[in-house]
This record gives structure tokens, C-alpha cells and sequence, in this order.
């Protein structure tokens, strides 16, 4: 069954597995069309979260209350 | 030795090799003699050496490692040392200057990296010196203690072996593509800039999870085993998400500074790490026992990131390369199907279709004429179609043809009968023939002429021979124009005994 990835890598598996499936050119017709068609948005969907450059550094600590303290890392980079 | 000329090479001789061979061997004997002539004095010798050495680039800036043997300061304040390792020595010398740098002495059986040049000492009329080379030093690292260091080092490394803590089957694979990395280090180190580096190089995307934490000093290994529970901790999890992977390290330093890595503490922390994990402490020659714990040991804090964050641009072309083998695949999908269509469109009942209804259109009109003749609805039609038929059945009439042939069997008839006849009348004849010498043959004939023939009415054969009837036995006689029925008086036959009378 068809389902929306959650994951990148989730994504990418699923393709590598419609891709031998249709590679084996075993399937029917509606089968072939309607992997392929899935397979084209797993891409769209890939291409789109690694097109996410975001940068995201958080720095993670502990204060002493032991309670959490999380602050965006505001350092340069070189 | 004869005396010649360069003329005598300008005319080729029959024999010029031999000439040639000549001339090389006395050019030969000259430059023996002229080398002779100069001869090294000793210090010439090493001081040849001294230049060779101290030309060669390598020589004059090298790391070198081994054990310490020797370690002698002098009065003057210079240190002299012999390095060793299990198969060669070297000596060496480290002058005052530079031994105030120092931060620890060198005491024999450290292990130790020295930095320096290669050196030929010159001697003096007091005190000669052999050609020998040594080492100028100018740092000395030390690596290793042979010390109680070294020693907590190998006990600790073989107690978590036999535990099984560094076992190959505890080693978990990477994630391919982490969505959140930890980062277990300090914030203030060269490592964590060395990362965030590679991160931003490769794949921006990825969200990076920083977990500060000392990692040099008495108080680095509680630090990095609070560092590494709070990376694994549920609130973590809850607060920032899953973290996929972490890298736990530093840069570079002296077995001192790494040392908390060799903590049992740290090291069953990694261990015992629900998340994935690499170890990236210090250089490529540093190993500390974190790394034999952790999942993948990289070899420094860039070389981590770089086996951790996922290439961007590798995996645009690995997507790329999918995309491709998926349109191919379809396109051949759609190319055989194609194909296959074609093929089914060749087929008869597509090229004429009509082929494939005339049976059944025929049927249909006459079932349509029945239905029309029991509805009494197109009678005339009906009617039109029956004189039709009649027209052509009368067209078609067979009478002609019928006299035709009655006329024929006619005359096949009349022959017939002659035939016949005549074939009969040779049968008469020949029966004829046949009957005359069959009469001629007969026993009746015979019989005509006065002969009678006896014959056993019991079984109507001829009887032969006297002895065949007994006295009182009736046989039949047979005659010309008739027979007789008669009975045996007496048998006799030709020998005399029980002659019978007929």
C-alpha cells in the first residue's frame, strides 16, 4: 500500500524498491503506471528535503535545576 | 703504446671496433690515474656526509617516534637521549634552550615523538668523533607511559574486552541519512568547528544537536557521561526529537589530555549508548578506549562528520541516477506494451472485424425473417424470397439433363444384351464340349455296356471288394437303365474261403 514517507530514507528505500519492481518488468500495466507514478513523487519528495539547507544548531544542556536548557548555536563558522 | 691521431677515426678501417675499444680503455687507465691522485682525509669524508645530510630536505624537519633508553642532562644544561624501538637506535641531542619548553622530562621507557633534523657532529683534535649522525630535537612529545598509565590503560582495555563490551557483533551500522546529529564535545574546541564545518559543506539540512561538555581534566569524564545520558534521555527525545546518530571526541593532545576517553565510566557510557554512536578522539595514531566501544571509531573529528552527514550532493546524484532507471523502466513497460498491442492488432479479428460477424449477421437476418414470418409481418417479402428460389430452381431444372442421360443408358443398355447373349452362347458351347467328355468319362457310360455297379446303401459307397459285404447284408446294384435292391446268399471270394452268392 501506497503511503506518504515520513522519512528521507524511508523515501529513499521505497524508490529503490519500486525501481527494481518495475525493473523486472513483471508487473501489469495499471501496476507499471501507478509505481511510476508513486516512484516520481518519492523523488519530488526527496529532492525537496534536500533542497531544505537550513542550518539548525541547537546547543543542549542541562541547568542546575536539571532542568532543559536549549539555545540556537550563534557561533560563526569559519 | 703507439701514438695516434684523431685522424686515424675519420677514415673508417675495417677493423674500427677493435680501434674503438682501444680508445675507451686507455681514457679508461688516464682517469685512474688522474683519481688517484685525490684522496679524502677522514674529516673530508664526513664532512662530504655532513653536506649530503644537511641538503636533504626530509632530514631537516621530521617527526620520528620511540622509546627512550638513555636521558642524560649535562652541566652544561643539554640533554642527550638514544631513541630506540625493537630493532634500531638512534641518538640524539636536545639543547638547552629548547629543553626549558619542556613541560615534562623524558624519563626512559616513555614513548615519545620527537621533532627535529638530522645532524653530523663535527669533532675537535680533543675529542674526535666517528661518523656518526644524531638527532637535533627540538620538541619531544610524549605519548606513552610505560607508567601506571599505560598500565590502567592495558588492565581496563582487557577487563571490557573479556566483558565483551568491544565485541564486533555490538556494532551497530550508521544511519544513511540522520535527520538530528549529537554532538558530545567541547563547545570551545577546534573539533566542533572542524565539524560544523563538514556539516555545512555537505548537508546544511540536518539538524545538529550540540551537548557541551569538558573533555580534558579531572572533571571531563562525569561531564562526558552526564553529556552522553542527557544526548540518550527521554526528555531529549520528547523536547528536540529522536537524535539518529552522535559523535563523541576532541581534537588532538597528549595521552594526558585524551585520557578521559579511557575512563571506565565514559567508556560504558559509549557502550551503553541507545543511540548510535562514533568516536572521533584526537588524530589518526590516537586511540583511547571510547573508540573500541563506540559503534565506528573515525579517525579524527572531521573525518567523523564526514561519515555522518549525509552528502547532499551524493545523494542528488544517487536520486538522479533513481529517477533514471525509473523512467527507463517505464519506458520499456510502455515499449513492450506497445509491442503487444501491435501484435493483438495484427490479429485477424482486428484487421477484419467484419470477418468476425458475418456468421452471426446471417444468423441474425434469418432469425429476423423467421420472426417476421411468425408474426405474419412481411409475407410478401417472405413470398418474394420463395419465388426467388423457385425462379433459380426452375432455371437450374434437371429435365434436360435427365433426357440426356436416359438416352445414353439406353444405348448403354442394348449393348448390354448383345453382350450377353453372345457371352452366353459361348458358355452353351463350351458346356457342351464339356459334357460330351465328361459322358465319354462317365461310370454310366461304362455301364451301357453291360457293367453293374455295387453299392452299400448304408453309406452309398461303391463296394469294391467281396469281403466288404456279409451273407444277408442288402446292396444295391446299379444298371444302366436302372437298380437293383438285393440281398447276400453268400460270400466267396477269389480264394475259396466263405464265397458268397448273390
Amino acid at each position: 500500500m501506497e503511503r506518504t514517507p515520513q522519512t528521507f530514507e524511508e523515501a529513499v528505500s521505497r524508490l529503490e524498491e519500486i525501481v527494481q519492481l518495475l525493473e523486472s518488468g513483471e508487473l501489469p500495466l495499471d501496476e507499471t503506471v501507478r509505481l511510476y507514478e508513486e516512484g516520481q513523487r518519492l523523488i519530488a519528495f526527496c529532492q525537496q528535503k534536500l533542497a531544505d539547507a537550513e542550518r539548525r544548531i541547537k546547543i543542549v544542556t542541562l541547568n542546575n535545576g536539571g532542568e532543559l536548557q536549549v539555545r540556537e548555536f550563534e557561533g560563526d563558522l569559519p | 703504446m703507439e701514438r695516434w691521431t684523431w685522424d686515424d677515426f675519420n677514415e673508417p678501417t675495417s677493423d674500427t671496433d677493435e680501434v674503438w675499444q682501444q680508445f675507451l680503455e686507455r681514457l679508461r687507465w688516464e682517469e685512474r690515474q688522474a683519481s688517484e691522485e685525490f684522496v679524502f682525509t677522514v674529516s673530508q669524508l664526513n664532512e662530504y656526509v655532513r653536506g649530503l645530510i644537511s641538503d636533504d630536505p626530509v632530514l631537516q624537519g621530521f617527526w620520528v617516534r620511540g622509546e627512550i633508553s638513555r636521558w642524560q642532562v649535562y652541566q652544561s644544561g643539554h640533554a642527550y637521549f638514544t631513541l630506540k624501538d625493537e630493532a634500531s637506535q638512534v641518538t640524539g641531542v636536545m639543547w638547552r634552550e629548547r629543553l626549558a619548553y619542556l613541560q615534562e622530562m623524558p624519563k626512559v621507557g616513555d614513548i615519545v615523538r620527537v621533532f627535529g633534523s638530522l645532524r653530523v657532529p663535527r669533532g675537535s683534535a680533543q675529542h674526535p668523533r666517528g661518523g656518526e649522525f644524531q638527532i637535533e630535537a627540538e620538541r619531544i612529545v610524549k605519548e606513552a607511559q610505560t607508567g601506571v598509565w599505560w598500565q590502567r590503560f592495558e588492565e581496563l582495555r582487557q577487563k571490557l574486552q573479556a566483558e565483551g563490551l568491544f565485541d564486533e557483533a555490538r556494532k551497530r551500522p550508521l544511519p544513511q541519512f540522520p535527520r538530528r546529529i549529537g554532538i558530545i564535545t567541547s563547545l570551545d574546541g577546534a573539533a566542533l568547528r572542524d565539524m560544523l564545518r563538514v556539516a555545512q559543506q555537505r548537508h546544511a539540512g540536518v539538524e545538529i544537536v550540540i551537548f557541551p561538555s569538558l573533555v580534558q581534566g579531572d572533571e571531563a569524564p562525569m561531564a562526558l557521561v552526564a553529556a552522553l545520558q542527557l544526548a540518550n534521555s527521554e526528555t531529549v527525545r520528547q523536547r528536540i526529537g529522536e537524535i539518529d546518530v552522535l559523535i563523541i571526541g576532541r581534537g588532538g593532545g597528549s595521552m594526558e589530555d585524551l585520557w578521559a576517553f579511557n575512563e571506565e565510566c565514559v567508556v560504558r557510557a559509549v557502550a551503553a549508548s541507545r543511540i548510535p554512536i562514533v568516536s572521533a578522539v584526537g588524530h589518526e595514531v590516537d586511540f583511547t578506549l571510547t573508540d573500541f566501544a563506540a559503534d565506528v571509531r573515525a579517525s579524527t573529528p572531521t573525518a567523523a562528520a564526514q561519515m555522518v552527514v549525509p552528502d547532499r550532493q551524493g545523494w542528488l546524484a544517487r536520486l538522479e541516477q533513481l529517477a533514471l532507471r525509473l523512467n527507463q523502466a517505464m519506458r520499456h513497460r510502455l515499449r513492450s506494451a506497445t509491442e503487444r498491442w501491435r501484435r493483438l492488432a495484427e490479429r485477424r479479428c482486428f484487421t477484419d472485424p467484419t470477418s468476425l460477424f458475418a456468421d452471426r449477421r446471417q444468423l441474425l437476418d434469418l432469425l429476423t425473417l423467421q420472426l417476421d414470418k411468425a408474426f405474419g409481418r412481411n409475407l410478401a417479402r417472405w413470398q418474394e424470397c420463395l419465388n426467388e428460389w423457385q425462379r433459380r430452381l426452375l432455371a437450374a431444372s434437371p429435365t434436360a439433363q435427365l433426357e440426356r442421360w436416359r438416352e445414353r443408358l439406353g444405348r448403354y443398355d442394348d449393348a448390354l444384351r448383345v453382350a450377353a447373349q453372345k457371352a452366353l452362347q459361348r458358355r452353351q458351347q463350351t458346356l457342351q464340349v464339356f459334357a460330351a467328355k465328361l459322358e465319354a468319362l462317365s461310370p454310366y457310360a461304362v455301364l451301357q455296356r453291360g457293367y453293374a455297379l455295387v453299392r452299400d446303401p448304408a453309406t452309398g459307397r461303391v463296394v469294391t471288394r467281396s469281403a466288404h459285404l456279409t451273407k444277408g447284408q442288402i446292396a444295391e446294384v446299379l444298371m444302366a437303365d436302372g437298380q437293383l435292391q438285393v440281398t447276400v446268399n453268400e460270400v466267396v471270394t477269389k480264394d475259396g474261403k466263405d464265397a458268397a452268392n448273390l
